[in-house]
């Protein structure tokens, strides 16, 4: 049931008690949502609650997504899920460490040597990641992760095109450069 | 560096990114987010709680003005209220309200005849000179 509805029709009936179409909604967008979060915390457990919080604003805040606009439910979820992460950011002073259970990543091949190549790219790539700046690594992974537009990305920020631009394109250079640098090495960045 | 050079490098990064892979989301938070939504914990924040948790942001400056303000209209409230010294209660019994009727001299101002001073002289009295 619902699948084939629009996200805002399935928030207003899912704000009514359709419990089916919360159930429809939050399927639909849970992994987004919690992916952009862990990306951003590094952490899954703080990442489950800022994915149970979002999910909560929405159902709270419904006016606050215009589904008439071209805004989509993605972006609103996002927008509240990057708040949440930063008041958890502020909370603690610090970006919170890259991984507490890296035992929990998909395993990359079929064989135990693929899976543990993988996961140490993995946690390479997570490690650089966590070193960015938390804006330059927020407009990074809903760019990157996420496959949101520049437009989409400043909406959820409430800053310029241009300031996402310039985020993006540091982030970037002080990627490309740690992943290098830990290639040349042959270890972590 | 040219175009398609900047083209291959981010490719390339892209696809060094999409290394980094996120764990399944738990089991665990399905059960809380269902759990909550049919505890119906979203519809109704009482008041109390909305005061706790809502957080205001603000710059630096206008805090440090806004501290300054409150102390410096505490201490002029705090001044006022000692500078004023009330009123001892009278306390008159009708005799004395007679009395003190009966005391008050008459005033009467008759301006009959007054004229105004035509010309004003001027006379200095130097101390110990008689008037």
């Amino acid at each position: 049931m619902g699948d084939l509805l629009a996200d805002g029709e399935l928030l207003r009936n899912a704000r009514a008690g359709e419990e089916d179409a919360f159930r429809v909604l939050y399927e639909r967008h849970r992994d987004a949502v919690f992916g952009f979060a862990y990306r951003l915390l590094g952490s899954t457990s703080l990442a489950e609650d800022v994915t149970h919080s979002s999910f909560l604003t929405i159902l709270r805040k419904p006016d606050s997504f215009d589904s008439s606009r071209q805004a989509s439910l993605r972006t609103y979820l996002c927008a509240a899920a990057r708040n949440h992460a930063f008041r958890e950011l502020r909370r603690r002073g610090a970006p919170v460490d890259v991984e507490e259970n890296l035992d929990r990543l998909p395993a990359g091949g079929p064989g135990p040597l693929d899976a543990l190549v993988s996961r140490e790219r993995s946690e390479r790539v997570a490690e650089a990641v966590a070193r960015l700046p938390p804006l330059q690594r927020e407009a990074l992974v809903l760019f990157e992760y996420e496959e949101m537009s520049i437009a989409q990305i400043a909406e959820i920020i409430g800053a310029t095109q241009g300031t996402v631009n310039a985020r993006l394109h540091r982030a970037r250079e002080r990627l490309r450069g740690w992943l290098t640098e830990g290639t040349d090495r042959g270890g972590k960045p | 560096m040219s175009e398609q050079e900047t083209k291959r490098e981010k490719d390339e990064l892209s696809q060094e990114l999409a290394e980094w892979r996120v764990p399944p989301a738990p089991g665990a938070l399905d059960a809380r987010v269902f759990a909550s939504y049919r505890s119906g914990e979203w519809r109704h924040v009482p008041w109390w709680r909305a005061a706790f948790t809502t957080s205001v942001r603000m710059p630096l400056p206008v805090a440090v003005a806004l501290v300054l303000l409150c102390i410096v209209s505490t201490v002029a409230a705090l001044r006022q209220s000692r500078g004023v010294v009330p009123a001892p209660a009278a306390v008159h019994s009708p005799a004395q309200v007679r009395e003190t009727v009966r005391e008050t001299p008459a005033v009467s101002a008759d301006l009959r005849g007054f004229e105004f001073e035509r010309e004003i002289k001027v006379r200095i009295i130097r101390q110990g000179e008689r008037r």
